[in-house]
């Protein structure tokens, strides 16, 4: 019963988005109607960005495009989103697991709806903030704000483009697709996740606000600095409004970026490093002594762009170094420090911007640590006390619109928190995580 | 000397150009490619971004905007566009410069 009150939920709005959406054909939809360009200007297929789609975000969302009749549409940068999933699971009743440990799994799932501000603001200025309903949290809150401020100039010919931002996730600032915000596969399922993830690996997403600055330099050297504070007060509170904060940053953490690109006919290549440090109170902290993250990251992407074939590539790895200065002295961690290593690495193809399929190569390895993975439980636990992970994931992908995308995803494990057989000691082994994911997702 | 052999050239350029067609190619220019060119580089009428690029002719330059370039899309973006429409346009853009 109550998965079909939830199907019946979602089938409505996604014909109303249907109905709604051929009208504005362009995603993030209420950008392309400022530009008066299609998605695929911006967009390989959505939210990977094409080289223009990086200048679009660079110029601070504020370009636009001829003069057109004023409508409320074209005044006012609102667009929706839907996102209806199903995910399920290998298995489920292993020993010791329990139907909430797998919740909702293989019922349908709005997981996600909401708005986006995305366009101009005013002048320089634009933004692009999502605020939507998660349907695995079951919550509204602010998903994602990045409102920014650019301008240019030119010096000995070399064009110089700078900008301020104010954000509420590392990395929703960068406008390559090999960081975690903007990263393949792009949508969280509702699968059992590994034990260990790092900081820039989104623990921060909306758990945090920040000013940052960057520029770009003749389009070919990209810099950035940051700092972020815990949403708890003021202005960061708004811009992670409804979201509990659960990693609460103590003081400031910065957060920097350098990347250097190259673009040459229907290529582009990028190669860069970004990092943060960031000390976090343990869990509900708000005082006393802290705990360091110092996460340091290599990444890069590859993009070759033609009218039917298009071919990318991301990767994106990072190490982390965690000081348990807190966790050591209050039994949450074994060891003084532990470091954390992660990698992904995918290639996309994609036929028309119609068809496409995405395959990525994943990673965890990182030191045993009895007290922070061997927690004892079933499923989500790890005997061993290693949080190494390896495994992949297939994505098929089918946009019948250019703002609607279907996706099949499989995700499969063979190693899972330290072994591939038993990992969690009640018997469950790696594989009986793999899942399979089919998403869709609309934009209007 | 240079110069005089410039400023002839433009003359001539501008006596031989059809002014339907010149007032075609600056329309085209405003809805199509106005919105890059005039906020990024190569920008309309920077004979220093122009410079390079005239040297590749005509031809050569209204095939790149076919294929696309960088962050320049094909076709500027915009499928309607016809490779005459283009064409006007790059001359519109090249007349600023000479
Ligand atoms: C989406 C932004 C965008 C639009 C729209 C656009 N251009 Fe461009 N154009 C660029 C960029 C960026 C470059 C520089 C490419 C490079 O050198 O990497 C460029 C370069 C060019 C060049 C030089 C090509 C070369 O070989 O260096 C020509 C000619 C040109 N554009 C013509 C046009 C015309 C004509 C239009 C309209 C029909 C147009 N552009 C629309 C972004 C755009």
């Amino acid at each position: 019963m109550y998965r079909w009150i939830h199907a019946l939920k979602i089938t409505p709005l996604i014909l109303l988005a249907l109905l709604l959406g051929p009208k504005s054909l362009l995603a993030v939809p209420s950008m392309g109607r400022q530009m008066g360009m299609e998605c695929a200007s911006c967009h390989t297929v959505f939210p990977e960005l094409t080289p223009f789609g990086r200048q679009f975000k660079l110029r601070g969302f504020s370009m636009s495009g001829p003069p057109r009749e004023k409508s409320l549409l074209t005044i006012l940068p609102i667009s929706g989103l839907l996102q209806a999933s199903i995910t399920s699971t290998a298995k489920t009743n292993t020993t010791g697991a329990r139907p909430s440990d797998f919740p909702r799994d293989g019922d349908p799932l709005l997981q996600a709806a909401g708005v986006y501000y995305g366009g101009k603001i005013i002048g320089n200025s634009g933004a692009l903030v999502q605020f939507s309903y998660d349907g695995i949290e079951e919550r509204w809150a602010m998903e994602m704000f990045d409102a920014r401020y650019a301008d240019s100039f030119t010096l000995a010919n070399k064009e110089w483009v700078y900008g301020l931002t104010l954000s509420n996730t590392p990395t929703v600032t960068d406008i390559y697709n090999s960081t975690p915000q903007w990263a393949f596969p792009h949508t969280e399922t509702a699968a059992v996740q590994p034990a260990a993830s790092t900081l820039l690996d989104l623990r921060l997403a909306s758990q945090v606000g920040g000013v940052g600055t960057y520029v770009m330099w003749n389009n070919l050297v990209y810099a950035e600095a940051a700092f972020y504070r815990a949403g708890r007060h003021g202005a960061a509170r708004a811009l992670t409004a409804g979201n509990p904060i659960e990693n609460v940053v103590d003081d400031f953490a910065p957060y920097w970026r350098v990347a250097l690109q190259r673009e040459w006919g229907s290529h582009s290549l990028s190669v860069g490093t970004y990092g943060m440090v960031a000390d976090l109170f343990p869990e509900g902290e708000l005082s006393g002594p802290t705990n360091r993250f110092r996460d340091l990251a290599f990444d890069a992407q590859y993009q070759y762009i033609a009218e039917d074939h298009i071919f990318t590539a991301q990767a994106n790895y990072i190490h982390e170094k965690q000081t348990w200065a807190a966790g050591f002295v209050e039994g949450e961690a074994s060891n003084r420090s532990d470091t954390l290593r992660t990698l992904k690495a995918d290639v996309h193809y994609y036929f028309q911007r119609k068809y496409g399929l995405g395959i990525q190569y994943f990673f965890t390895r990182g030191d045993r640590d009895e007290l922070l993975y061997n927690t004892g439980e079933p499923v989500f636990g790890s005997a061993t006390g290693s949080p190494n992970t390896d495994g992949w994931l297939a994505e098929l992908n089918y946009l019948p619109l250019p703002y609607l995308k279907l996706a099949l995803r499989y995700t499969g494990y063979t190693q899972f928190n330290g072994a591939s057989n038993n990992y969690d000691g009640f018997g469950r082994d790696a594989g009986d995580n793999n899942s399979l994911f089919f998403l869709t997702w609309v934009l209007f | 000397m240079r110069s005089l052999r410039d400023t002839s050239l433009a003359l001539l350029a501008l006596l031989a150009a059809d002014p339907t067609a010149a007032a075609e190619g600056e329309q085209i220019y405003v809805k199509a490619c106005a919105m890059c060119h005039n906020a990024m580089p190569p920008k309309l009428g920077d004979k220093k971004a122009w410079e390079p690029r005239l040297q590749q002719g005509k031809e050569a330059l209204v095939a790149t905007v076919i294929k696309g370039k960088g962050a320049m899309p094909p076709k500027a973006g915009n499928p309607a566009l016809s490779e005459k429409d283009i064409e006007a346009a790059v001359d519109y853009m090249l007349n600023q410069v000479k």
